[in-house]
């Protein structure tokens, strides 16, 4: 052994062992590492040393490396180590041992001895295990964060329902107003019709007809809401133009009381056929409408100018196969450093206690998600211009 | 397609070599196993790295998993050696090799480096001593549970460009009961095939 010098400089363990797995030498690495001096240890078994060597592999490595004079390999993260060295590690470390690569290659071919070269890998597995560790939950992390965005759209969604049902509930009051107060005037004729002696049999049925028209005006009013409430479970075809009548009727005795002409300018050549859930277009449109509306408000209040408020629905065609639904108010339109930011999710220009921010973000999804449109905003001459694209459905289709 | 790379001369020579690599291995192998094994004469083709892909459809139907020991050796003679072994063939050479039938995912990943080990060597040695060169071997890395076609196609598909030739070794190991197969591929550059070849030319000279 005249290279022991060199040996020792080097950064990895090297042991020499005869065919009987005997040590010939061992680096200083190996004495620093494992505190077993190779003057202590010349000439034993390896095994002797480190009991938990597998005696019967290694001598077939040696043995094999002998005979077909090419080097022999022990994977570190297929078997660990060939004997134990603790990690002597201040820090952390998730490994108990060093997880060693081993080379076992030819060293004297005539004496049949091997050199065993051990590389400590535990830095790069350690890093490897961490990896593996990491995109396990990296997986985690993504489906939670999938999850909380579900769950935060369903709640979107239902909050924006329930601003919708307020809404009603408001419309349904305004279309009652009317009615209640016909009734409530045609029961107190009754008693002036008798002090006066003209209640007689004609008067009775006159009066009751006309009290029960009223009643089912207001019947037919809950009718409405309640179709327009429950969920379809079927997407359908439906017409477009008959959809727009249907809201505007809903919503007629609030924009008259508010003073708010409305109208619906059909230029469509053509079908007016869509696909999808009626009431779920009924609800982007209530949502459009109701926000002119309140813009209208807004504007006509601080100008003081009541009764030139108009809304008008234009249907168009879009090239072949969309239809354009135009909904536009006179309210004098978005400010501009708002228009980018109206669909997004809790933007609000209304103040706190009337808007939540939230209906236009989710008309936006219904449209696109569930009609496969477009829902763009945007200004003309007069006010703001909300415009739906819808795909059609051609007399072919 | 093999005589499109190397002559039918030099498809013998190598035939040859690898005849007498294989009964070393076989040799070796019996002996680590305690069991009587023989290595028929391996099949041997070369090819362009393009015509992998087909090969390995034709040969590897029907299996899906299997574990892929790479190795790089480096020198005049620069290459990768590619052994693949399906799983079923792989469990068979561990429950040989350790006498047990029981046999985690490590003891299989251990064993087939071992085997692999011998035969490449067994192979290689034999090309050393042809070339007349030293070759340094890297560590083999094993994967296992890999899809062969996925394997090939990330090979065959390969940028680098590096690699343009392909000696397969189609290797079998025959006990009484079993039969295991596996292929070793050598991936080789074009300098080093061509300096294979005039080896071979020279052997056949020396004959």
């Amino acid at each position: 052994m005249d290279n022991r010098i060199f040996l020792n400089s080097l950064n990895n363990g090297v042991i020499i062992l005869d065919k009987e797995l005997k040590v010939i030498f061992w680096n200083t690495w190996l004495e620093a590492h494992t505190g077993k001096m190779f003057a202590r240890e010349e000439g034993k078994r390896l095994n002797e040393i480190f009991p938990e060597v597998d005696v019967k592999s290694l001598g077939r490595k040696i043995k094999n490396t002998l005979l077909l004079k090419t080097p022999s390999f022990i994977d570190a993260s297929v078997s660990q180590y060939l004997f134990k060295v603790p990690v002597d590690k201040i820090t952390y470390s998730s490994f108990e041992y060093m997880q060693q690569n081993i080379t076992i290659a030819p060293y004297d071919l005539e004496k049949e001895w091997v050199s065993v070269m051990i590389y400590d890998e535990t830095p790069l597995l350690e890093m490897k295990r961490r990896l593996m560790v990491m995109n396990d939950t990296l997986e985690l992390r993504v489906k939670e964060e999938v999850e909380k965005n579900r769950q935060k759209d369903l709640l979107l969604q239902q909050q924006s329902k329930q601003a919708a049902m307020g809404e009603m509930i408001s419309a349904i009051a305004h279309q009652w107003r009317q009615p209640l107060s016909t009734i409530a005037s045609l029961a107190q004729d009754f008693e002036d019709a008798f002090n006066f002696q003209e209640l007689n049999k004609e008067y009775i049925r006159k009066n009751t007809a006309e009290m029960m028209e009223q009643i089912e005006y207001m019947s037919h009013t809950i009718e409405d809401f309640r179709n327009f409430f429950k969920p379809h479970k079927l997407k359908n075809r439906f017409n477009i133009t008959d959809t727009i009548d249907k809201v505007f009727a809903l919503l007629s005795s609030q924009l008259k009381d508010s003073a708010i002409e409305y109208s619906l300018i059909n230029r469509l050549v053509g079908s007016d056929e869509v696909y999808g859930y009626e009431n779920e277009l009924k609800q982007v449109l209530i949502n459009l409408i109701n926000n002119a509306r309140d813009a209208i408000i807004a504007k006509l209040h601080d100008e003081e100018s009541k009764g030139s408020g108009q809304i008008r629905i234009i249907v168009e065609n879009e090239g072949e196969k969309m239809i354009r639904i135009g909904v536009c108010d006179n309210a004098g339109g978005i400010a501009p450093q708002f228009l980018a930011k109206v669909f997004d999710p809790y933007f609000t220009t209304k103040p706190a206690d009337q808007g939540t921010g939230i209906g236009l973000y989710i008309a936006r999804k219904i449209v696109e998600e569930h009609f496969g449109g477009e829902l763009r905003a945007g200004n003309d001459e007069l006010g703001a211009k909300f415009m739906i694209l819808l795909p059609r459905i051609t007399q072919t289709a | 397609m093999a005589n499109s790379i190397l002559s039918e001369d030099q498809k013998d020579a190598l035939q040859e070599l690898m005849n007498i690599s294989f009964g070393t291995a076989s040799s070796i192998i019996s002996d680590s196993l305690n069991s009587f094994s023989k290595m028929p004469l391996p099949n041997i083709d070369a090819m362009e790295i393009e015509e992998l892909e087909d090969y390995f459809v034709k040969n590897f139907d029907g299996i899906t998993n299997c574990y892929i020991v790479t190795q790089l050796f480096r020198n005049k003679f620069d290459g990768e050696s590619v052994f693949i072994i399906d799983d079923v063939s792989a469990h068979k050479i561990t429950a040989l090799l350790l006498g047990e039938e029981e046999l985690s995912k490590e003891d299989i990943q251990a064993s087939v480096l071992e085997l692999t080990n011998i035969i490449s060597s067994a192979c290689i040695g034999k090309l050393i001593e042809l070339l007349d060169a030293q070759i340094f071997f890297n560590p083999p890395m094993i994967e296992s549970s890999c899809q062969v076609g996925e394997k090939v196609l990330r090979i065959s598909s390969s940028e680098k460009r590096e690699f343009t030739k392909v000696i397969i070794i189609e290797t079998k190991l025959e006990f009484e009961n079993e039969q295991i197969t596996g292929y070793l591929l050598f991936l080789t550059k074009e300098s080093s095939f061509e300096w294979l070849k005039s080896a071979l030319d020279r052997f056949l000279e020396g004959i």
